[in-house]
């Protein structure tokens, strides 16, 4: 029988994240939602939901750029990690389609998308070629970690607006670029994945006593672990560390990380696997038994219930980045924050200031930018270039037509994600 | 305690096993290839994804066209025969295709100029299972789903992977079988020592030569096919599997069918019990031992070419 979650109602609550803002809307929109305000009082909240479209005659009444926005997306359209690439690029091209349909930024300025691979030798050259050579006005994209940290600080050093759409790392913003201008993410650190696990593990399974883990060695999967034990020894959580197993990325073979935990017995074990590693795992643990008496906590698995519904066994407990579960899969939730991030940035700039924002005004726009997505209230906090998002939790529920999470728990944003004014590293150190 | 010990270490046994036999398979296609044809194929391990992927179809299929219809045994039997009959036949078609098309124009160049050209091939073929299977992770276990598990020692082991290895053995014997007792296995070691001396005692080496090169891309093909209910494919996984069919090559010796198992078997069991007591080390593990061996014997472990 599988365990079932048991929240506090403090700090693990029962339920769907609530997708409006957690105070009322004025409240709100007083503190960190002036964007809102301003994009509000305007009228230019969703450009592509028709009708809220602008032209220069509703806002400042500034010169529009006649010629059209040049936007680079970059994404693994190949190879392992396609799995979260191809979906964004499709669900962007969609989305710029909308938003075009609709008149284009401020009713008036279409964009003009261009995709590219991230499956490149050389992320830092391509990076430079298109922000120097091919003169993109703004550049979307990054699956990879490791990507991100390596373009991140290029991107303050050339000055371009970039916009990280997936990538967890929280090296991101806490060591790869400590003072941001141009580099902004619109998804939530793994933070809320890492500490909202552990913080699961705290407040809703009381009968677990040993943890494991298995995660992919490289930035990514080393800063989830690194943050999941962390997190464990901040809330001072009862529970042993028996196993820590980092495997190469990409992995078939998960067989013998299989047997040393199975030796090991943990009762729960974190994972940040995903693609085809954390299939390969879920099926060849699955024959093996391993999950008879483990609970797996896979943080950001929840694509596999699409990709292949037939691998994944009922009762295993999955983690959602943000509250967007429910409304579609990560890399239409991921893309739709972001591209609607920058529109939304650059409509609130332009009708403040009553004039084209360039690079530095919309970087001011983006920060504490918040605004009502169709999935949900994206959060920039104002001092901030991260969104924060609250931590998601359920188990797999095999039952219905499709796969959907049983039971779900979730945590506030501000309870996994650091303040701005501090790393996630001193915040959970002060804990 | 020896309960304990056996708990502990047969599983590893029995996934180094696995491993090895879908590096046999994968192996020995590539150093027959090479060592008889003189044709060093980098897109060989290609064909071992290709046959994932179609056994996800076959399987896919199969069990949407009767699945619902028949009893467990008969749907598993169905399955048998389409994962080692139909899908070794399907990329065996492919490979013969390719083969006239692309390969034979280089079979004349010098090795480098064969590594660039099947690197691109590997690229291509890459790019072309995307554009029919897509770049999601693809799965389909139901063969080892109606196979099932057994309990060892207290430790619970697919029946799919014992399945796999048991064929492979069969496999290995009767490929040791054709090259020391049939006509066109003695044809094919001559053709390796010379094929020019061959065809001047009348014998077609052309259809020799194609019938060995099919021999090998199908078991690069039933590699797949065993491998598939056990883990998903995605694209990009041809590259991994190119580099452990010349760990393969390299450890077991050129045209060596000796060599192959040797080394597949060397390399399962030290990346499994590598993977589980030195984890830090699961990938460089085997290119140590290549580079050991290398040291040690420069032609292989059953290589017998002048180094």
């Amino acid at each position: 029988m599988r365990p079932s979650l048991e929240p506090d109602g403090d700090v693990v609550k029962r339920g769907v994240p609530p997708v409006e803002p957690p105070v009322d809307r004025r409240t709100f929109l007083k503190g960190a939602g002036a964007a809102t305000v301003a994009a509000s009082l305007a009228g230019c909240n969703n450009p592509a939901a028709g009708g809220g479209g602008n032209n220069a005659s509703d806002g400042g009444g500034g010169q529009i750029p006649s010629e059209p926005l040049r936007m680079a997306t970059i994404a693994f359209t190949s190879g392992p990690a396609s799995v979260f690439g191809a979906p964004m690029m499709r669900a962007a091209r969609m989305i710029v389609e909308q938003i075009n349909d609709n008149g284009g930024i401020l009713g008036e300025r279409t964009i003009e998308m261009d995709e590219f691979d991230e499956n490149t030798e050389d992320v830092a050259q391509q990076y430079r070629r298109l922000a120097t050579q091919e003169n993109y006005d703004i550049i979307l994209g990054y699956v990879s970690s490791a990507n991100a940290l390596t373009v991140g600080p290029i991107a303050e050093e050339l000055e371009q607006p970039t916009i990280i759409w997936d990538t967890g790392t929280t090296e991101l913003f806490d060591n790869a670029i400590t003072d941001p201008q141009y580099v902004f993410r619109t998804c939530a650190s793994s933070s809320t994945d890492a500490v909202g696990a552990a913080l699961v593990l705290d407040n809703a399974l009381s009968d677990v006593g040993t943890v494991a883990g298995v995660n992919q060695d490289y930035a990514y999967g080393r800063n989830n672990w690194d943050l999941f034990t962390r997190a464990i020894e901040a809330f001072g959580i009862d529970v042993e560390v028996v196993a820590s197993r980092f495997t190469p990325f990409p992995n078939e073979d998960f067989s013998s990380t299989i047997a040393a935990l199975n030796d090991s017995a943990p009762d729960f074990i974190f994972s940040s696997l995903w693609g085809g590693d954390l299939v390969n795992f879920i099926t060849q643990a699955n024959d093996r038994n391993l999950f008879a008496n483990t609970l797996p906590c896979f943080s950001g698995g929840t694509h596999v219930f699409a990709d292949v519904p037939d691998q994944v066994p009922d009762g295993l407990l999955f983690g959602a980045r943000g509250p967007h579960f429910p409304y579609g899969i990560l890399g239409w939730n991921s893309l739709h924050e972001e591209l609607y991030a920058y529109v939304h940035a650059v409509e609130r700039a332009y009708n403040l200031n009553g004039e084209y924002p360039n690079s530095d005004a919309w970087a001011t726009s983006m920060e504490g930018l918040g605004f009502d997505s169709a999935s949900g209230f994206v959060d920039i906090p104002a001092g901030s270039h991260n969104a924060v998002e609250p931590s998601f939790w359920g188990f797999s529920d095999t039952g219905g037509q499709n796969i959907s999470l049983r039971d779900p728990v979730w945590i506030a944003k501000e309870q996994v994600n650091p303040p701005v004014d501090k790393t996630t590293i001193e915040w959970l150190d002060s804990l | 305690m020896v309960a304990q010990v056996l708990s502990q270490q047969v599983p590893i046994v029995l996934n180094a096993l696995f491993l090895a036999s879908v590096l046999f398979l994968l192996g020995t296609g590539l150093s027959i290839i090479y060592g008889m044809l003189n044709f060093l194929n980098l897109a060989h391990a290609a064909f071992l994804i290709l046959g994932a992927y179609v056994s996800a179809t076959v399987i896919t299929e199969v069990v949407s066209a009767v699945g619902g219809t028949v009893g467990g045994g008969v749907l598993l039997v169905v399955l048998l025969v389409g994962l080692l009959v139909v899908v070794p036949a399907i990329v065996s078609v492919v490979g013969l295709t390719m083969e006239r098309t692309l390969f034979k124009p280089i079979y004349g160049l010098e090795d480098d100029y064969q590594l660039l050209a099947t690197f691109g091939v590997i690229l291509m073929m890459e790019d072309g299972m995307k554009f029919i299977w897509g770049g999601q992770p693809v799965s389909a276990t139901r063969p080892s789903t109606l196979l099932g598990g057994v309990e060892l020692f207290g430790s619970t082991f697919p029946l799919w992977t014992l399945f796999a290895t048991g064929v492979t053995a069969v496999i290995a014997a009767t490929l040791y079988y054709f090259f020391e007792e049939t006509r066109l296995g003695k044809i094919t070691l001559a053709m390796a020592e010379n094929d020019e001396i061959v065809g001047v005692a009348g014998i077609d080496t052309r259809s020799v030569h194609l019938k060995v090169y099919v021999i090998g891309v199908g078991l690069a093909g039933l590699g797949g096919a065993l491998y598939l209910p056990n883990a998903s494919m995605t694209t990009g996984l041809s590259l991994q599997f190119v580099i452990l069919a010349f760990a393969v090559l390299v450890i077991g010796g050129l045209g060596s069918l000796k060599g192959a198992i040797a080394a597949a078997l060397l390399i399962g069991f030290v990346r499994s019990f590598g993977t589980y007591y030195v984890p830090q080390l699961a990938l460089a593990i085997v290119f140590l031992l290549m580079a050991a061996v290398m040291l040690i014997k420069p032609t292989g472990l059953f290589g017998d070419i002048k180094a």
